[in-house]
């Protein structure tokens, strides 16, 4: 059976603040990882979520969200945002670039060793002269793997990984990733950014068209490079569905404020992270309305 | 600086005061209607009048500079257009005299450079000579037609035209060139021109990077608000003679003889030294026809069209012209990211994370070109190579800087390595970026700046906080806490939970654990805050290896106050680095860390109001073009290479990092010897 097209959501849950990567302050952040480190607790948000409206959640693979999608009954769309770039930046700083992604293959179970095997015979010349091109796919195979999802939807390429590339004008991988992405996961392939308004014109001027792109809008251009009126202005210009993030600026505009300046300057949906909701299912309610 | 604008409330002038402000000035903003004067920290609304001496006199008393913007335009009289551009002008000079103010920068207009001049041209162009003849330290700058986002000005006149009108009447034959300038990029010139010393005595024609005739801007201008009207040229004599009619029954006629000059008669103008002497990033025209599009839209939407329309077709602002409350309907950044002052060849030793961070950044920043990148690990060479980075790999940093010769070379290494990297650097005639900190000893550091002394050469280090805006701003706000009584400082992280390896965890290649590789971007910022200190005492302790984990300071200033300091890389729930200041002093508290600051004052000063202040993160300008791990890594390199090209000094010297090498190296000697009090050294 094959799968109906892909159609962008309007509204996602995040998950990026289980990670410990937030703007909002240190102390509600320290709220939010505290309160979900708890795999039943994580489970429980998750299906309000999906049943406030959410029609996904977008999440990198972490022991909490492994154990909280064990636990739940109901399928649970993933928009995946791999690799996990925190926990990959902190083995790094200790095994280097590469330690670090051996670390990953070591602890891979035989089935995805398999998967990895064939992703580098498929991508040989590329891994041989360490091309994104082979190295993501790979990195990709690792990372999916420990995330546990049933029902994977799309793979959102992490922001650092996007931007280095974006910034390297690596034309033929940002070709390349959604063909891998497709043909292997049989899910959509957006990219994450936090240079949304030099992606989206980047992509434009090389004719690529992802399925998504996840980066940040909001009313006090926080993070909105190369600056808010160029990213606007490239927002509207483009066909890519953007899905807004940070909209909230860091705590400092109510959430439904900052996902309608979103929503009014193009942006196709938003993504809520934890750390944004106050009342998850009131904020998300919502929104969707 | 303190700084007195004139013509505050117009429309350049309630974005200069925000520019001002922004940038760390205190600013008097002399208004006749200071409830349009911006209401924010630093900025004292002053009512006075151009036409009123005594008003001018004691704006004047305390400042150190003057932006005169105010002036009368579009003001048929011209008599009164006198009073107001020549007298006043005198008036505020002579009040400047008196009070000993040195610089003094004028707002003129191209219309003092026009063939035929009206009378607002012809009492500009006299008011550019008094201020020639004036012995201060002046500047004079002629801002073309200037426009921005807010729903007034020119931009605005003629969205009005195009939305009300049937027919949009245009004066003469619509091929007069037009330079439309932004009112940023206007401001980010006139606040350089407060403080540079190479612009004094200079004229500079302000004219915005796209030069268009009036009928392509129109067109432009029509496309955006999507509304299309049949244009009607009115023939210039005829325009002349309805504008000295109208004139002659109305004081402020929808057309001024100045606006049908400015439509006919051609500027003489030399875009050459405002972009030889001012490196900003000039905003494109298409660029600011779209936000001003948006801007309109939703001033629309708001029922805010029609409002504020000032001056006429041909107008060039030269000052007060708002009529109504300017709108930022998108936050637009008042500060703008540094640059090369020139084209820069660039190369990037040390491909490891920093250097991967820093080949991203390089490779965003205008006129930078990265020419060679090296690491002694040619498979790391191959992995930023399969990034996308084409720039020439070497193996050997030496056999690189011989075959590139580049302008700049960043040392993003392990800090052992790098005294002799930069040295080849700077032998080569190169600037040089080290990664922090400065080197793995202190005698490493003071070759390091000795040889940056005998060359000349710049040389910076990568204390990246001090770009972060949040703590760059919250610098400005230390002098109103008073006299410091003490202070406390913390640096935390959650990295090291076990042995690890490693040159970062080798004392003899890094010179140390956490602080010399974490929370030396501590020390930097409370030696950028504070000073150096005398005298410190420490204790550490070496959980998981051979360098410390955990160290605990205090350290004595030369007032006599105390200043705190715990760092530690093995703490819980810290994922990424965080910082807290917290400064005590005898006017009030501030409390600074990465989320924002926090000001309580006993009583107002320096521009910062009684009582409690928060500024977060989010609410300051965040100029940085590209984002890689946020905002520093930019601006960092960007004002290194904006220095390695002629440009002013960042904060992050060699001798301000040389100062933070020896606070550390007193710190780890101290520890050492069981928290004995050590003097700093130097």
């Amino acid at each position: 059976m094959t799968r109906p097209p892909f159609v962008a959501p309007r509204l996602l849950l995040g998950g990026e603040s289980l990670l410990g990567v937030s703007r909002a302050p240190r102390d509600r952040m320290l709220a939010i990882t505290a309160r979900y480190n708890d795999a039943e607790t994580l489970a429980v948000t998750l299906s309000k979520a999906l049943a406030a409206g959410a029609e996904g959640v977008l999440v990198s693979p972490s022991q909490p969200l492994r154990a909280a999608l064990a636990e739940l009954k109901q399928t649970v769309p993933i928009y995946a945002l791999l690799p996990n770039v925190p926990e990959y930046v902190r083995d790094s700083s200790d095994l280097g670039l590469v330690g670090a992604a051996l670390k990953r293959v070591r602890r891979a179970s035989p089935v995805t060793l398999a998967r990895l095997g064939f992703t580098c015979l498929t991508h040989a010349l590329a891994v041989i002269k360490r091309d994104f091109r082979g190295m993501v796919p790979l990195l990709l195979e690792l990372e999916a793997a420990a995330l546990g999802a049933r029902d994977l939807r799309a793979v959102v390429l992490a922001a650092p990984l996007t931007d280095l590339a974006l910034a390297g004008r690596h034309r033929s991988f940002f070709e390349g990733y959604g063909r891998f992405v497709r043909s292997r996961f049989g899910a959509a392939a957006g990219f994450e950014t936090h240079n949304l308004g030099h992606l989206l014109s980047r992509l434009r001027e090389w004719g690529i068209i992802p399925d998504l792109i996840v980066g940040p809008i909001n009313p006090r251009g926080l993070l909105m490079k190369p600056s808010p009126e160029e990213l606007l202005a490239a927002l509207r210009a483009s066909k890519v569905p953007v899905l807004a993030k940070e909209v909230r600026a860091a705590g400092a505009v109510p959430l439904v404020e900052g996902a309608r300046f979103a929503l009014d300057h193009g942006a196709h949906g938003v993504v809520a992270d934890l750390v944004d909701l106050e009342d998850l299912n009131v904020e998300l309610r919502a929104l969707k309305a | 600086m303190k700084v007195l604008v004139t013509g505050a409330s117009g429309f350049i002038g309630q974005s200069l005061v925000s520019r001002l402000a922004a940038g760390g000035h205190d600013v008097r903003a002399l208004a006749r209607r200071p409830e349009r004067v911006p209401q924010r920290a630093r900025v004292e609304s002053f009512i006075g009048d151009l036409l009123d001496a005594g008003s001018l006199d004691r704006a004047a008393r305390g400042m150190d500079a003057v932006i005169h913007l105010a002036c009368a335009t579009g003001v048929a009289d011209e008599a009164q257009v006198r009073r107001v551009n020549v007298d006043g002008t005198r008036a505020l000079l002579d009040a400047v005299q008196r009070h000993g103010v040195r610089r003094f920068v004028f707002v003129s207009t191209i219309s003092a450079t026009r063939e035929r001049m009206g009378p607002y041209g012809r009492t500009k162009r006299e008011g550019e000579a008094m201020v020639a003849h004036s012995g201060l330290e002046w500047v004079t700058v002629r801002p073309s037609l200037v426009y921005g986002t807010a729903p007034v000005g020119l931009f605005a006149t003629l969205a009005g035209y195009l939305r009300a009108l049937p027919v949009v009447p245009v004066i003469g034959n619509g091929l007069i060139e037009l330079d439309p300038i932004h009112v940023d990029d206007v401001c980010e010139v006139l606040a350089q021109c407060v403080t540079r010393a190479d612009v004094v005595g200079k004229t500079y024609d302000l004219l915005g990077p796209d030069r268009v005739t009036f009928n392509e801007f129109l067109d432009r201008l029509s496309r955006e608000l999507g509304i299309r009207r049949p244009v009607l040229h009115i023939p210039g004599g005829i325009a002349l003679m309805m504008a000295s009619v109208l004139g002659a029954f109305s004081k402020r006629p929808p057309v001024s003889v100045d606006n049908v000059l400015g439509m006919t008669s051609p500027a003489r103008v030399d875009r050459a030294p405002a972009r030889r002497d001012f490196a900003i990033r000039w905003t494109p025209l298409v660029d600011g026809l779209e936000a001003f599009g948006r801007g309109a839209s939703d001033a629309v939407r708001n029922g805010a069209a029609g409002n504020g329309i000032a001056g006429g077709i041909g107008a060039e602002s030269g000052g007060a012209q708002a009529r109504g409350p300017i709108t930022h309907l998108t936050p637009a950044p008042l500060v703008t990211a540094p640059q090369p002052l020139r084209p820069v060849r660039v190369a990037v030793i040390g491909l490891g994370k920093m250097g991967v961070a820093h080949t991203a950044v390089l490779s965003m920043i205008p006129d930078c070109e990265i020419v060679g990148i090296a690491d002694r690990h040619a498979q790391l060479g191959r992995t930023v190579r399969g990034m996308g980075y084409q720039a020439p790999f070497f193996t050997s940093a030496e056999k690189m800087l011989a075959a590139t010769r580049p302008d700049a070379v960043m040392v993003c290494t392990q800090q052992d390595a790098h005294l002799a990297l930069a040295k080849a650097a700077l032998e080569t005639g190169a600037a040089v970026f080290v990664e922090k900190p400065l080197a793995h000893t202190l005698a490493d550091a003071e070759a390091l700046a000795g040889l940056s002394a005998r060359t000349g050469l710049p040389v910076s280090c990568g204390y990246t906080l001090a770009y972060l805006p949040v703590f760059a701003r919250a610098r400005d706000a230390i002098p109103a806490i008073g006299t410091l009584r003490q202070a406390r400082s913390s640096m935390y992280l959650s990295q090291v939970f076990g042995p690890r390896k490693g040159w970062m965890y080798d004392p003899a290649r890094s010179g140390g654990g956490v602080v010399a590789n974490i929370s030396s971007h501590l020390l930097f910022l409370l030696e950028w805050y504070l000073g150096t200190p005398l005298e410190v005492r420490a204790t550490w302790k070496k959980h998981y290896g051979a360098v410390e984990d955990e160290l605990h300071g205090m350290m004595t200033l030369a007032s006599g106050a105390s200043v705190g300091f715990d760092s530690s890389w093995s703490v819980p729930s810290y994922p990424f680095s965080a910082v807290v200041i917290e400064l005590d002093g005898e006017n009030g508290k501030l409390l600074i860390s990465n989320d924002g600051f926090e000001l309580d004052l006993g009583e107002a000063r320096d521009g910062w109001p009684a009582g409690h202040t928060r500024l977060r993160h989010s609410e300051l300008p965040q100029p940085a073009r590209f984002d890689v791990n946020g905002e520093g890594y930019y601006l960092e390199d960007a004002a290194f290479l904006a220095w390695a090209t002629g440009g002013p000094p960042p904060p992050t010297t060699v001798e301000a990092a040389l100062r933070v090498q020896r606070t550390m190296d007193a710190l780890y000697r101290s520890a050492a010897a069981d928290g004995g009090p050590m003097r700093v050294v130097g």
